[in-house]
């Protein structure tokens, strides 16, 4: 049974004049990794909202059609126990961090908080979780002063921290540097492991290659295209769409061109680099 | 401290370490406006210097002489020897005491303005000593423990710490406004110009971030209706912390009371 069921959603936001999603149609399968890709105002942020549940308990507006959390539609979702069953990173790490914590113990551990988890459970929770995600030199440190690249990662565990069973990740790495952008994605690659459904919006196509089961490509907030990684990345068409192709399957369309093909269009570095050792027979 | 003492530092109830900043802040508050209060009751500047007196007393008990000093000094220049000046301006007094141009300093306006500036003076230094040795997530802590909503005690906390974050938003915002060559520097008249195209972004800021916050904050569970958990906690407050600010309420009603029959007891000491 899919986690995630949206059946021909349509949305307007209150007072715009245009569909922000139109005729969506998708299921997001429990334990899989989503990444969705798109130019900006394709619908990518709305379909996040969506499944959040922020349409259209927080954001009003025209909302058609069904998304069914758990086979419950949203509408009838009560808010706090979505905040449970799916957790949300945004992009902007310096309004994820409350104001109101003096250290980052206590703000990872303000969800939990709310939720009434008992304290000493919190505390166990708090630091397995600071643990994993390489926090714990930060556990006394202000919030307020941290750089872009901690706040993120401090707003990923207040996230964790709540266990929830989805993650939705909005562009997490949009206002970090190249270190922060890789720490960022290997706490995405733990949650994977752990077996987390994810849905993650991302510009950088060679990390969404890599980490990725599947994708989605929102075009005019409608599903452009959607399917295993390596079918949409490998596929030129997505070009014209308005996304991107990692570099190597460009590489692999030009090889092509070139009448030199590869196996297949690879769609990550790893792979390409397997192919042309084999083909250059270094292995 | 290590992690794991300081982990375990939430285990126990918190403590300062010091009497007035272990005062359990609700009791403190009544404590220090009802004393506060009083000033207004006696109106002589004997009895709000007296009260200055025991501010700075209270806040070198507790570590904070240094900080509260800071800000009772401007208070000092700004209430009673601003008060002082404008009631000489101001008043005609008989008994003079030197001409400065003309202008003539009486012993009546001193006087007067010495009661006026040492009685909002005296007021304002027990505020002031309030907030300095009451954070205010220990006073939002015991209000939400006495029904305060979540919410509210919220919006209290993120107010004080979203006006450090307007504070550089702006700077930031100033600065690339003067990268486009608008100029921020100069006579009062140039600063006021500069701070027009400065204000709309940072409002316009302040709203956009405010949404996000709300959204990151629902992420967290924050309208979750469940009982919620203290991770730091404050003892229950002590029977003399709510003896001390009942004898202070009773003691500003009972000036206020014996002031309406016209026996104050604290006016003219």
């Amino acid at each position: 049974m899919a986690t995630i069921d949206i059946q021909d959603v349509s949305y307007q936001y209150p007072y715009a004049d245009r569909y922000a999603l139109r005729h969506v149609t998708y299921c997001f399968e429990k334990g899989r990794t989503y990444g969705i890709i798109g130019q900006n105002g394709g619908g990518k942020t709305t379909l996040c909202s969506l499944v959040r549940g922020l349409i259209p308990h927080f954001y009003n507006g025209e909302l058609e059609g069904k998304c069914l959390i758990d086979g419950v539609d949203v509408r009838d979702c009560d808010p706090a126990d979505l905040a449970v069953k799916i957790g949300y990173v945004f992009q902007n790490p310096f309004t994820q961090i409350s104001g109101v914590k003096p250290t980052v113990y206590e703000e990872v551990a303000l969800g939990l908080e709310n939720l009434g988890v008992p304290k000493d459970q919190i505390a166990d929770r708090v630091l397995n979780v600071c643990e994993e995600l390489d926090i714990l030199p930060l556990l006394q440190k202000d919030p307020n002063e941290l750089s872009g690249g901690q706040r993120q990662r401090v707003a990923f565990a207040s996230i964790v921290v709540m266990d929830a069973d989805t993650m939705v990740i909005d562009e997490p790495t949009s206002q970090l540097d190249p270190e922060g952008t890789r720490k960022v994605f290997k706490i995405i690659d733990m949650l994977k492991n752990m077996g987390k459904t994810i849905l993650l919006v991302e510009h950088k196509i060679d990390l969404i290659a890599k980490y990725s089961d599947e994708v989605v490509v929102m075009e005019d907030g409608t599903v452009a295209f959607g399917g295993p990684a390596r079918q949409v990345l490998s596929n030129e068409e997505i070009l014209s769409h308005g996304a991107l192709m990692p570099q190597v399957a460009l590489f692999g369309h030009d090889m092509e061109r070139a009448g030199k093909p590869l196996a297949h269009i690879p769609i990550t570095t790893e792979e390409t680099v397997q192919m042309l050792r084999g083909r250059t027979g270094e292995e | 401290m290590d992690n794991d003492a300081f982990v375990r530092s939430f285990d126990h109830y918190f403590s300062y370490g010091t009497w007035f900043k272990d005062f359990n802040p609700v009791c403190k508050m009544v404590f220090c406006l009802c004393l506060g209060f009083t000033c207004f009751m006696s109106y002589t500047w004997q009895y709000g210097l007296a009260m200055v007196a025991i501010c700075y007393v209270l806040a070198a008990s507790c570590g904070e002489l240094g900080e509260f000093n800071k800000v009772a000094s401007k208070l000092f220049v700004f209430l009673l020897l601003f008060m002082i000046v404008i009631r000489e301006g101001s008043i005609q007094g008989k008994t003079v005491i030197f001409s400065i141009f003309g202008w003539k300093w009486t012993v009546e306006a001193l006087l007067n303005g010495m009661n006026v500036g040492a009685t909002f003076l005296g007021f304002s230094c027990w505020i002031v000593l309030f907030f300095y040795t009451t954070p205010m997530r220990d006073l939002t802590f015991c209000l939400e423990r006495m029904g305060l909503g979540h919410e509210t005690s919220y919006v209290v906390l993120a107010s004080m710490q979203s006006i450090t974050d307007l504070r550089k938003q702006s700077n930031v915002i100033m600065e690339s406004q003067k990268a486009r060559g608008i100029e921020t520097e100069g006579n009062a008249f140039a600063r006021m110009k500069a701070l027009v195209p400065v204000l709309s972004p940072v409002l316009l800021g302040a709203m956009s971030s405010t949404e996000e916050k709300t959204l990151a904050m629902e992420a967290r569970a924050f309208s979750a209706k469940t009982q919620h958990t203290f991770l730091r906690e404050l003892p229950p407050a002590k029977v003399a912390h709510k003896a001390l600010a009942v004898l202070a309420a009773i003691y500003l009603v009972g000036t206020i009371v014996l002031h309406a029959m016209g026996l104050n007891p604290i006016a003219g000491i």
